[in-house]
């Protein structure tokens, strides 16, 4: 668009910060991001990135927040 | 930059109003049009065209209920279809779309380029009609807002922070999250029965367990879980070594269990309500009908999405269908549903967390009726009250199934008050056989007292650890929400700002135009501005006293100017596939103080943009003329719609005289006597204007509508004032002219009041008085007229040019 940053631009630069913040799973980070990369950011997509997350944590994953 | 796509040339047939062929020619240089045409002439037929050529439909039709079958013109015979056709100055996008009486449209120039022509543009606002642009003033803030992200390409973001938001409000009302909490509940609950204080933590809990190891004679301090864990299974295989122990501890087992069991009466209470206000939802027709709607759109959608069925046709009547529209509709009608389905949702949230409760009761339950348990414990008919039970779990599972499953009324009966009472006082005879058996296997109040110990020690292992382990899954739910809040806080943040910048650029433009237009006003800093709670409002200063919503104070006309200015600052920033615009019939009644500036606007601020200008007011018809450069503008007009011929397109004589004449030629005297009272008003209304006439104030668009009647008597007041032109033959032709006035009213109106049509020679005479009357105020050597911005300052007589005459 020029003189705004587009809707798209913004996400992309949005999702690109969160990276490396300590107060924010980075987990959830990456799930985020690789859903939002492949056009999957759903609420439903998310939720079940989200189980998982915490059905790899019953197995034993340590917590990385 | 690629340059901005303009039309060359607008062809219709038997689209809408229009019937045979007719075309709207731009010529090579795309020049910006100013059709005029009386109400039901047929203007709007070209906006529809060009709407429904952009989007594949018409939104006010819809909007009243209209479909695709409203855009066949009535007199069109099968099997000729509908056509509308544009030419652009980029060649290669020139097409056809035609309309098919089968269903959908086909084009004639399929290219890639055009494809991605269409896709941009349909990203762009660029129609504004009368009765929408006011559409987005009068809406609430929250649509407000949601408009103008649509507008400026932020509908990714809008998805982003829903489905964010989806996400996070799923997870904190989460059934199993939920569960989790209830279940810690019940054992904290079971803990504060064991050690007596409340609230507590875990060291209570440790420093109790070790004081009844002490009890116990165990060498090993419990300090932490894990020796809780240690030292208990320890002091449980010395119990067990014994017969006396195992048996002791099995008895234990089966307490427990016939303690479990009797949460089943409060779990049919339960189980009862959810079941009445399910079937009370049922009886309300409209929640029912929503949600199995909800459910074919949903399987809809994914269908589509997924591609399983055939793009371009309709999956249920395999009729023609554009896909994507389909799609959009289908997700529209999923959102606008939510509403009615919210107290189903819960109810299905409810059933969801009864079968949590349900699985500990029928195990608990079912245990009591092993062998082992019936031969040692049970009395016949304890065992017959017990053993229908079971069963009735199974027909549970089976009604929560179909409630899950459909939101049909279910038939249910459960067990009575009478059948429930029966399991209670089972229950509990079986919990004081169990303790009468424990105290006859202990023989002394010490080995009592060391049994009783280690239940209990076990009994607190066991639900420590449990209420360990569910602090453990909350905390990992907990921790991803606090998570996924802050991303969505921060969302929300950065949203705002990129909101910001677009909407202070746009609000710099909705102040310069509305400004321009309503010159001499005292308004400014006309701004959009976020409001609390995720909306949109405008605000702006009046009278120096800042104003919002501006609906507060406006008139009609100038919250039309809001409309009018805000799209075209949106046009200005987000339009930039297409360098043209139609506004159709957007000057009303009540915008004629303002609709000379709106033309000089469009002239002056948008030199490169092409117009498409639609009125049916002929005075300001003329006044275009005047106003926009001949060189970019042409002047068009319609000829009365008829149904054999449908709309047609004359050229447009340029002055309001020559289209009275051509009304007298083609014999239409009510037209003419029309046309005449309107150049009656617009010579009145400009005379006073230029003399600086005083007239009685009125409030807001009361100003506007002043008549001629109202004109002369205020512009003689004047000329009485100054002794101005007071000669006889001067004062016959003012009144000849409220003759001629009263006369063009009746003209127009003879019909309704039932007296003798005007004939040409009226008019003819009336056009002579108004020439003449015109002429008083004109200097026959200069030859302008008399005007206040020639004369000197306060000067109460006003002056020609040359100075030559004084009025």
């Amino acid at each position: 668009m020029g003189e705004f940053q587009s809707g798209k631009e913004l996400c992309d630069q949005f999702f690109e910060s969160l990276t490396g913040r300590k107060d924010i799973d980075q987990r959830i980070v990456m799930l985020l991001r690789n859903l939002y990369s492949e056009g999957k950011l759903t609420g439903d997509d998310i939720l079940q990135g989200l189980e998982d997350l915490r059905a790899q944590k019953e197995d034993g994953a340590e917590s990385q927040t | 930059m690629e340059q901005r796509v303009k039309l060359k040339r607008l062809v219709g047939e038997g689209f809408r109003g229009i019937f045979k062929r007719v075309w709207l020619d731009f010529e090579d240089d795309c020049k910006s049009l100013v059709l005029f045409g009386n109400n039901g002439d047929g203007k709007s037929s070209f906006s529809d065209a060009l709407e429904w050529f952009f989007t594949d439909t018409i939104d006010a039709l819809q909007r009243e209920g209209c479909g695709r079958e409203d855009y066949f013109n009535d007199a069109l015979p099968k099997p000729q279809e509908p056509v509308v056709e544009l030419s652009f100055n980029r060649n290669n996008l020139d097409n056809e779309k035609i309309l098919q009486w089968e269903g959908g449209y086909r084009y004639s120039n399929n290219i890639e380029e055009f494809r991605k022509y269409i896709e941009s543009s349909r990203k762009e606002s660029f129609i504004l009609r009368y009765h929408t642009m006011r559409a987005f003033v009068d809406k609430r803030k929250k649509d407000k807002l949601e408009e103008v992200e649509e507008i400026i390409g932020f509908k990714i973001i809008k998805e982003t922070r829903q489905a964010l938001l989806r996400a996070l409000n799923s997870l904190k009302s989460s059934t199993q999250l939920t569960s989790y909490r209830s279940l810690l509940n019940e054992k904290g609950e079971a803990i504060v029965n064991i050690i007596g204080t409340k609230p507590f933590i875990g060291d209570d809990v440790i420093s109790f367990a070790d004081g009844l190891r002490k009890q116990l004679g165990h060498g090993g301090p419990i300090s932490d879980e894990d020796t809780l864990k240690s030292v208990t299974d320890e002091l449980d295989k010395k119990v067990k070594i014994t017969q006396k122990g195992e048996q002791i501890a099995w008895l234990e087992q089966i307490r427990q269990n016939a303690s479990t069991s009797k949460g089943i009466p409060t779990f049919l209470d339960e189980l009862k309500q959810v079941l009445t206000s399910h079937n009370r939802l049922a009886s309300q027709r409209e929640k029912v009908e929503a949600s199995a709607l909800d459910k074919l759109y949903k399987a809809g959608v994914e269908a589509l999405e997924e591609g399983w069925v055939k793009a371009g046709e309709c999956p249920l009547c395999k009729r023609p269908i554009d896909t994507d529209q389909l799609l959009e509709s289908l997700k529209k009608e999923i959102e606008s549903i939510q509403g009615l389905l919210e107290e189903r949702n819960k109810t299905v949230e409810q059933v969801k967390l009864l079968r949590y409760r349900i699985r500990p009761l029928k195990e608990s339950l079912s245990s009591l009726l092993e062998d082992k348990v019936k031969e040692a414990l049970l009395a016949p008919h304890q065992f017959e009250t017990l053993k229908s039970w079971p069963d009735l779990f199974a027909r549970w599972g089976e009604l929560m199934d179909k409630v899950e499953a459909s939101p049909e009324s279910v038939v249910f009966e459960l067990p009575l008050a009478d059948s429930q009472n029966a399991l209670g006082t089972t229950l509990t005879q079986i919990e004081e056989t169990i303790e009468s058996k424990k105290t006859s296997l202990a023989e002394t109040e010490e080995e009592k007292r060391f049994y009783q110990g280690i239940e209990t020690l076990k009994l607190l292992r066991d639900n420590y650890l449990r209420l360990r382990e569910f602090e453990g899954k909350i905390g990992v739910y907990e921790r991803q929400i606090s998570s996924l809040e802050k991303i969505h806080q921060k969302f929300e943040e950065k949203e705002r700002d990129g909101l910001s910048q677009v909407l202070e650029a746009i609000s710099k433009n909705v102040n310069e135009y509305f400004k321009f237009l309503h010159a001499g006003e005292d308004f400014d800093q006309i701004e959009l501005v976020l409001t609390e709670g995720r909306g949109l409002e405008f605000r702006l200063k009046f009278y120096g006293r800042s104003i919002s919503p501006p609906l507060k104070v406006l008139s009609e006309s100038h919250l039309n100017s809001f409309g009018i200015s805000l799209f075209l600052a949106s046009a200005k920033h987000f339009n930039k596939t297409n360098g043209f615009l139609i506004l159709d019939d957007v000057v009303s009644s009540f915008d004629v103080n303002h609709r000379r500036s709106l033309a000089r606007l469009l002239r002056e601020r948008f030199p490169d943009t092409q117009f498409l200008l639609f009125t049916h007011d002929d005075l300001w018809f003329d006044l275009l003329k005047q106003d926009l450069p001949s060189n970019h503008w042409l002047f068009k007009e319609l000829a009365k719609w008829s149904h054999e011929n449908g709309v047609e397109i004359i050229e447009s004589p340029m002055s309001l005289r020559e289209r009275i004449q051509y009304c007298l030629d083609t014999n239409d005297i009510n037209g003419a006597a029309n046309k005449c009272r309107t150049l009656i008003e617009g010579t009145l209304k400009q005379i006073c204007e230029d003399l600086g006439v005083r007239l009685e104030y009125r409030s807001r668009e009361g100003n506007d509508r002043r008549e001629a009647r109202e004109l002369i008597d205020g512009l003689a007041a004047y000329l009485k004032a100054n002794q101005s032109l007071r000669e006889k033959e001067n004062k016959l032709l003012f009144s000849d002219l409220k003759a001629d006035q009263l006369l063009t009213n009746i003209g127009s109106h003879h019909r309704n009041l039932g007296v003798t049509s005007l004939g040409r020679g009226d008019i003819e005479v009336i056009l002579r008085d108004i020439n003449e009357f015109e002429n008083l105020f004109i200097c026959q050597d200069c030859g302008k007229p008399v005007r206040k911005d020639y004369s000197p300052p306060n000067s109460k007589l006003k002056q020609c040019k040359c100075g030559k005459l004084w009025i």
